[in-house]
């Protein structure tokens, strides 16, 4: 296997030690800290070059987002690797009872081509504070920063520690025979599935960010223009190859109806007469891809945009109207700038249509009637939600950030990111003395040990008394 | 649910699961055949069999069981079956929670109460014949103390179990024939220190110990799951580190030593799911702690609060306002430098919160003064 040596090498340096101390990793990170820094203008380059990133979409995700998560971590650091001390029962009452935060050692990390940069960067940083070895595998689709990441970063992370692996499909399958102590991927659920079965053979816990169709509903009491505008940006950014982009809107027919002209004007706004010459409009990323998105655009009937430029891999901002259930753009996760409205006649009609499908990443809902927002985030199950705008949980650190059933498997962002990284290890250290009190557990046992010793351990329900 | 602790094995999770909302299908072993038929007799009368049916079969019916849809899997058992169970599991993309095992390794300090600390690993080790998945399944210690350990051992099962083990009530049985037979062919070649006899009539194998014996043999491969403790003698520390860390990562570590330096060293050297110092499988019952594997011992963790986190999952939620529109201007396109400006100085935190902290408490302290007078 060709990366037997490499990961047995990661293992090595990881048993030694090297990579617990609180300073190392602070190290690491200032590391990647600077790595940010001075690579920023070619990151913001090479983003333009594999997809037409807007350098105002590149700084906004690549750059400015992963600074926070860097210095969130280097401000919290020493608090989340503290050993949290537990509650104890009667027995246990002298002595020391606490989870400890143990890395869990050598860790791969595969990232997609859609946000390049953060989507190996931020679980990286967790990796790292958490006290791990890690593998880096960024995505062969958006070749430049393939190359950059391959090249670069190893200049700034230690070499003993840390690694970039550049593989297509089958060396990542020949990536995954190893055995590794955690893997983190974020893609598409079908090759999520893949990951997870390798990952079963050596029993290694995974964390899966995977897709879905991130459902919006609009409901009828809303302001129009703003919703129009949050979608659209929502939508648009990245030219929809964004994993929490609003993938398609539910509403009633009179909503449909005032939305449509609401859109052509946020879309005119934000990119001018003509998307094609505005700077601020991404492409899609690659050839496959955008045969695969032009498909969609045979759904319901083009009332905005569907304009195409195969050479440019441009596909204008898109509204599809009265799009049904059956067509085309409705059977697969978009990751394109195309946005199919699918008409419901009421709030209980949309609750039904997201419950009979898998449980998105995100749901979005927007109403100015807060009972709305409340009843469709109790009826329906999702990885996250955002009530009245679209993406902005993403941004907080304080959230956790992972799907559910189809669309992904643990959580991360911030300290979410260290613990998904971090084996909790129950710990009690006792002492040797009070030995008699061990006496009532012992054999030969009779039933007046095992009152007592229910007496010691039991815990009571609250607000029950016995009459004795 | 296993065998070993059938009852509780499978309540206890199913605990957490119906505390957090799911609905649940329970599959108990069917090698503790009479537990499992009395939970599918006695589960219907109190809990809704709608919502949490009971199945009971062997391998075939949990195979086919596996293939159905299922929000989550908590598993107990072995990690060959955890490899069969994740697998099955990742056709769904089905989170997974996995109780396994392993060889759970005891190290016996030359500095320490010999007498108490034998006691509790006797009692660890051979409750419920051995067949716990936290016994301390081998012990490491200096070969100076090898003798006083085995002596140690042998005065505590006295105490325990009288001077014919087979006929004091305590003491349980191996759960059946092929299980007996596995853990007697790992006596095998071994010195037996003590113990040894067997009746393969009623599964009964006798306290038994091991001494000297070598890392390679067939009893240090396998998790033991019977009343067998072998002895494996190191000189150091180090050496007990260095042994610990080429094998897999077990369930529980135990450690018994005076020397809180030895133990912080251990516990930071290795890995393990659990740990407990001078004692044994108390850290599994402190239901603060999160009790789980790591690595081939499992993923994931239940008891206590940690079931119910187990079988919930985390729903991130941002409600905003739909007004405010004026706000939002800075992130839409067109864009420009002073918007990025504007953007870096709201999200990136820049601000000490020591800093604003003391001047907003200034400000409540002036307010208070103002109202007070």
């Amino acid at each position: 296997n060709p990366y037997a040596g490499l990961v047995s090498r990661l293992r090595a340096a990881w048993l030694s030690g090297k990579t617990r101390p609180v300073e190392y990793r602070v190290a690491q990170l200032e590391a990647l800290g600077r790595f940010l820094e001075e690579k920023q203008q070619d990151i913001l380059e090479a983003t333009a070059l594999d997809m037409r990133k807007p350098s105002f979409e590149a700084y906004f995700s690549e750059i400015l987002l992963c600074k926070n998560e860097l210095n969130n971590t280097l401000n919290n650091l020493s608090h989340w690797m503290k050993d949290e001390h537990v509650e104890k029962n009667l027995v246990t009452q002298l002595d020391s009872a606490f989870i400890r935060k143990d890395p869990y050692g050598v860790v791969l990390i595969i990232a997609p081509w859609n946000y390049p940069i953060h989507l190996f960067f931020v679980p990286l940083i967790g990796a790292i504070a958490a006290g791990n070895c890690v593998i880096v595998k960024p995505s062969e689709t958006t070749k430049n920063i393939e190359r950059l990441v391959a090249e670069a970063l190893p200049c700034y992370l230690d070499n003993d520690c840390f690694a970039v692996v550049t593989a297509g499909v089958e060396e990542t399958t020949k990536l995954l025979e190893n055995k590794f102590d955690y893997i983190f991927f974020t893609g598409s659920p079908s090759v999520g599935r893949i990951i997870m079965t390798a990952a079963a053979q050596h029993l290694t816990p995974v964390t899966l960010e995977l897709g879905g169709k991130n459902p919006c509903y609009v409901s009828d009491t809303c302001e129009v223009h703003n919703v129009a505008r949050r979608v659209a940006w929502g939508r648009f950014f990245n030219a929809g190859q964004t994993c929490v982009a609003p993938d398609y809107v539910l509403c009633s027919v009179e909503m449909q109806d005032k939305l449509m002209p609401a859109l052509r004007e946020a879309i005119t706004e934000f990119y001018g007469p003509n998307p094609q010459e505005s700077p601020d409009f991404a492409r899609i990323v690659g050839d496959k891809q955008f045969q695969r998105v032009r498909a969609l655009l045979s759904s319901g009937r083009v009332a905005i945009g569907g304009q195409t430029d195969e050479q440019e891999r441009y596909v204008a901002p898109t509204v599809l109207a009265d799009v049904q259930p059956s067509d085309p753009a409705m059977q697969e996760e978009i990751f394109g700038p195309i946005l199919p409205i699918v008409v419901v006649s009421s709030m209980d009609e949309a609750i039904d249509f997201i419950n009979a499908r898998p449980p998105p990443l995100v749901l979005y809902v927007f109403s100015c009637d807060s009972k709305v927002v409340k009843e469709v985030l109790e009826r329906t199950s999702s990885g996250g939600f955002c009530g009245n705008d679209v993406l902005m949980h993403v941004t907080l650190t304080s959230l956790p950030f992972g799907g559910i059933g189809n669309s992904g498997l643990g959580k991360y962002h911030s300290r979410f990111t260290f613990d998904t990284f971090t084996h909790h290890r129950g710990c009690l250290h006792r002492n040797m003395g009070l030995e008699a009190i061990n006496a009532l557990r012992y054999p030969p046992y009779n039933q007046q040990k095992l009152g007592l010793l229910t007496a010691a351990f039991e815990i009571k329900r609250k607000g029950m008394c016995t009459l004795l | 649910g296993a065998w070993i602790y059938p009852f509780v094995l499978v309540v206890q999770p199913l605990i957490g699961a119906i505390a957090a909302g799911n609905a649940v299908v329970v599959k108990p072993s069917e090698i503790s055949e009479h537990t499992a038929r009395l939970l599918a007799d006695l589960l219907p009368q109190y809990i809704d069999p709608e919502l949490y049916p009971v199945v009971t079969g062997g391998v075939a019916e949990t195979t086919e069981l596996l293939t159905q849809r299922f929000d989550h899997i908590l598993y107990t058992g072995s990690s060959a079956v955890g490899k069969i169970v994740m697998a099955a599991a990742a056709k769904h993309l089905t989170p997974v929670t996995l109780e396994l095992g392993g060889k759970s390794p005891c190290y016996i300090d030359k500095d320490c109460d010999l007498a108490v600390a034998c006691r509790r690993i006797t009692w660890g080790k051979y409750m419920n014949c051995g067949q716990t998945c936290i016994a301390p399944d081998y012990i490491l210690c200096d070969p100076s103390i090898q003798d006083k350990v085995v002596e140690n051992i042998k005065t505590t099962l006295q105490e325990f179990y009288g001077e014919d083990v087979k006929k004091s009530p305590d003491y349980e049985r191996i759960v059946n024939k092929r299980h007996f037979r596995r853990v007697l062919a790992l006596l095998e070649g071994q010195k037996v220190a003590h113990g040894g006899e067997a009746d393969e009539a009623s599964c009964f194998i006798a306290p038994t110990i091991l001494t000297d014996v070598s890392p390679e043999s067939k009893v240090m491969e396998e998790e033991i799951f019977g009343p067998v403790l072998p002895i494996v003698t190191v000189k150091s520390v180090d050496e007990a580190i260095e042994f610990i860390n080429r094998r897999e990562k077990p369930l529980a570590l135990y450690v018994f030593s005076n020397n809180k330096k030895l133990i912080k060293s251990m516990t930071a050297e290795t890995s393990s799911g659990g740990v407990t110092t001078n004692a044994v499988f108390m850290h599994s019952v402190i239901p603060g702690l999160p009790f789980g594997g790591v690595g081939n011992s499992g993923m994931g963790a239940y008891h206590g609060r940690h079931s119910f986190e187990t079988f919930s999952h985390r729903r991130a939620c941002l409600i905003k306002d739909l007004k405010m529109e004026g706000a939002n201007k800075l992130r839409y396109p067109p864009s420009s430098q002073k918007k990025v400006d504007w953007a870096k100085f709201f999200i990136l935190k820049r601000f000490n919160k020591g800093r604003v902290g003391l001047v907003i408490l200034a400000l409540l302290g002036v307010v208070a003064a103002v109202v007070i007078k």
